[in-house]
């Protein structure tokens, strides 16, 4: 069959009105993707944040801004007052966050680098270790506290029988002022370390391998190479680590909450030892009912980890080395 | 400066075999290549020198000295990487210099060491930069740099031009070339460029399949390869390989190759006890370049009728692929224009002189004469 070819060029595609650029159609594209997750965002997340800053500003009843008084920033100067127990929540909190924050990042660092790949593939035993490591990061910490209470009971508990064991004396644990915080730490590492071990996981193996060998060529050890080849490499995780683990440790409440007997009457205990400002926000908006000064604890612990987490920022990244 | 030495060593990963069987020297101030095809075995024959392999039976020795176990940091020898493993968050100064602060060196005898490297090299402007400022030749003396700083007892390279792009390989080839001969140290290198092989190494290892083929110098293993397999990976393109049966026609040793009959003088010993030897089989190779074509049969030179399947004209020399018959190729390398179509018939001959005969079996050159 022969085709004849055609003698004039063909018309102009026939112009259907404007069009939309195809920059300016992707951009629509995003924003329909997006907005499902933005408005779930602002309605139970940016809407309370605004509705608590200013219900920190009312003597706040239940009923709405129209029933509640305005005391304006009277709630703020309850707050500085020594016994109104905010500032020793805030000392706890430090000394939580001070110990957890670099026992989460060594034990993490630690784990991720006993289990992390050494062949080609994982073995058995190194998928095992790694999902282990990992569970108890999804158990919800309301739930597995309950078992950590047993193990801290000081009659029959796991933790005194240990320490019976190694002839050390018996700890009062979660009934003593001194040692129920620890025990409330180490059940949050047990908890939470997963997190920090897939973190460091990932890290590690973006250590290129050439140049951990060329370390060891130019006569560097085990540990001369962890720290002037290894620990540069790893240190935007260890940036992230921190301030995540920051503001991971200042949140923490429900395991709080459960081991110091939360459910009779906001833990916290004993002697408010275990009183981290999470807590007594949580005590004094709905244990005391204070509302508008719970508001505004809220208010003062987000300006404070937005300061600590800005500054971590700021001073890390000076020792931070971005390939 | 020392000799290296591999003695029996084997190296294998689960059930893979790497390295058979391994004995080779390096001796003092030779510049060894190890050359084969990827995954023959060379680059972990190297690692296993620099101590980042361990040997799974064998011995390693430093001139007199057993580091079969000896950790890599305390053997003194230096590696340069493919991909250069340059430290990147350091500065091409800090670079050079971590060795020598390791080893407890008085910092200005460091700081002598490295300018003194950095001079040699053209570094001096860039010991400020860290690598990923740099170009990839830049990097790649940066690397040679931190090996020579040190002056260990010898170098290791794995494939250190191979990211470089052409022009730049060929110039820094020459560079390091010259700096073997300036500093007159060991250089154990690995390569699975010919090119590289031929023009650098005083001699060259062939590895194949984790074992060792030959080990000689360049000319020698271009003009005498011990194996078929070395015969036809070195040279570009290779030695042609021809499968031929021996007889006496007329009592004159004769190879039949392809149904065609190619009289072999009686000068040549080697074809004669290969041919007494080998039974009725045998492989001749023969180097593109040692082939005549001609539009028409010489007189007087026994030659054999070919087919042209294909001209490949490279500017200063012309590649001929050939047809003796469907099963039988071979290619020509011929210095002039060819200016015959294709598909046309050739005569090929040669000087039987540069045949090389190998056992069809084993793939092992009959002993040269």
């Amino acid at each position: 069959m022969v085709e004849t070819v055609p003698s004039q060029p063909s018309p102009p595609p026939v112009v259907r009105g404007p069009q939309p650029s195809p920059r300016r159609r992707s951009v629509s594209l995003g924003w329909a993707l997006v907005l499902p997750a933005l408005a779930f965002l602002a309605l139970f997340t940016y809407l309370p944040a605004v509705l608590v800053a200013a219900i920190s500003l009312f003597q706040w009843n239940l009923a709405g801004f129209g029933a509640s008084q305005w005391v304006g920033l009277h709630h703020y100067a309850q707050l500085f007052n020594p016994i109104s127990g905010f500032l020793q929540s805030l000392t706890v909190t430090a000394y939580y966050v001070g110990m957890m924050v670099p026992l989460s990042i060594a034990l993490g660092l630690g784990l991720a680098w006993l289990v992390k790949n050494r062949g080609p593939r994982l073995t058995a035993w190194e998928t095992f270790t790694r999902s282990a490591v990992f569970l108890p990061y999804i158990t919800p910490a309301i739930a597995t506290s309950i078992i950590w209470i047993f193990i801290f009971n000081p009659q029959f508990g796991l933790a005194n029988a240990v320490l019976t064991a190694l002839h050390l004396p018996a700890l009062g644990w979660l009934t003593s002022t001194t040692w129920a915080l620890p025990a409330v730490m180490i059940n949050n590492l047990w908890h939470n370390v997963g997190f920090m071990v897939i973190l460091f996981l990932a890290a590690l193996s973006n250590v290129p391998q050439d140049v951990v060998e060329a370390a060891w060529m130019d006569g560097a050890n085990g540990a001369v190479t962890f720290w002037h080849i290894i620990r540069p490499h790893l240190s935007p995780v260890m940036l992230l680590a921190v301030i995540l683990g920051t503001i991971q440790a200042m949140q923490t409440f429900g395991s709080i909450y459960q081991m110091t007997g939360g459910q009779f009457g906001g833990g916290g205990g004993p002697l408010n030892s275990t009183t981290t400002t999470a807590i007594y926000l949580y005590k004094s908006a709905f244990v005391y009912f204070h509302y508008g000064y719970g508001a505004a604890v809220g208010v003062v612990l987000f300006l404070v980890m937005l300061g600590v987490a800005l500054a971590q920022k700021q001073i890390g990244e000076r020792h931070t080395f971005y390939r | 400066m020392a000799q290296l030495e591999w003695d029996q060593v084997s190296k294998s990963f689960g059930p893979v075999v790497a390295v058979r069987e391994v004995s080779l020297i390096a001796r003092d101030r030779e510049f060894l290549v190890l050359l084969g095809p990827s995954g023959c075995g060379k680059t972990t024959t190297l690692r296993m020198a620099a101590g980042l392999e361990e040997p799974t039976s064998g011995r390693l020795l430093l001139g007199e000295r057993d580091v079969t176990h000896v950790e890599p940091r305390d053997r003194d020898l230096a590696m340069v990487f493919q991909n250069y493993a340059l430290y990147p968050h350091m500065t091409v100064y800090d670079n050079l210099a971590f060795g020598l602060k390791l080893r407890k060196t008085a910092p200005q005898d460091v700081r002598r060491a490295v300018e003194d490297t950095a001079a040699r090299l053209g570094l001096e402007s860039l010991l400020a930069r860290r690598p990923r400022e740099l170009s990839g030749g830049q990097r790649q003396r940066v690397a040679l740099g931190r090996a020579m700083v040190r002056h260990p007892q010898a170098f290791l390279m794995d494939e250190p031009l191979s990211n470089l792009d052409a022009t730049l390989r060929a110039e820094t080839r020459v560079q390091l070339k010259a700096l073997h001969n300036q500093l007159g140290t060991t250089i154990v290198y690995v390569t699975h460029d010919q090119t590289e092989a031929m023009t650098l190494a005083t001699r060259i290892v062939v590895m194949n399949a984790g074992v060792i083929q030959q080990v000689d110098t360049p000319e020698a293993i271009y003009d005498h390869p011990a194996t078929q397999f070395v015969a036809t990976f070195i040279g570009t393109p290779g030695m042609n390989m021809l499968p031929a049966l021996w007889g006496r026609v007329s009592g004159v040793l004769t190879a039949i190759i392809g149904g065609q009959r190619l009289p072999l003088p009686a000068d040549l010993p080697r074809m004669h006890a290969a041919a007494a030897a080998g039974g009725h089989a045998a492989t001749l190779g023969i180097r593109p370049e040692h082939l005549r074509v001609a539009a028409v049969p010489e007189t007087g030179t026994p030659s054999l009728k070919a087919r042209i399947r294909l001209v490949e004209p490279l500017g200063h020399e012309t590649l001929l692929h050939l047809e003796l018959d469907p099963d039988i190729a071979l290619v020509a390398r011929t210095p002039d224009r060819w200016t015959g179509g294709s598909n046309s018939p050739v005569w090929v001959s040669c000087d039987p002189h540069r045949l090389h005969v190998f056992d069809p079996v084993s793939q092992v050159a009959y002993e040269a004469v």
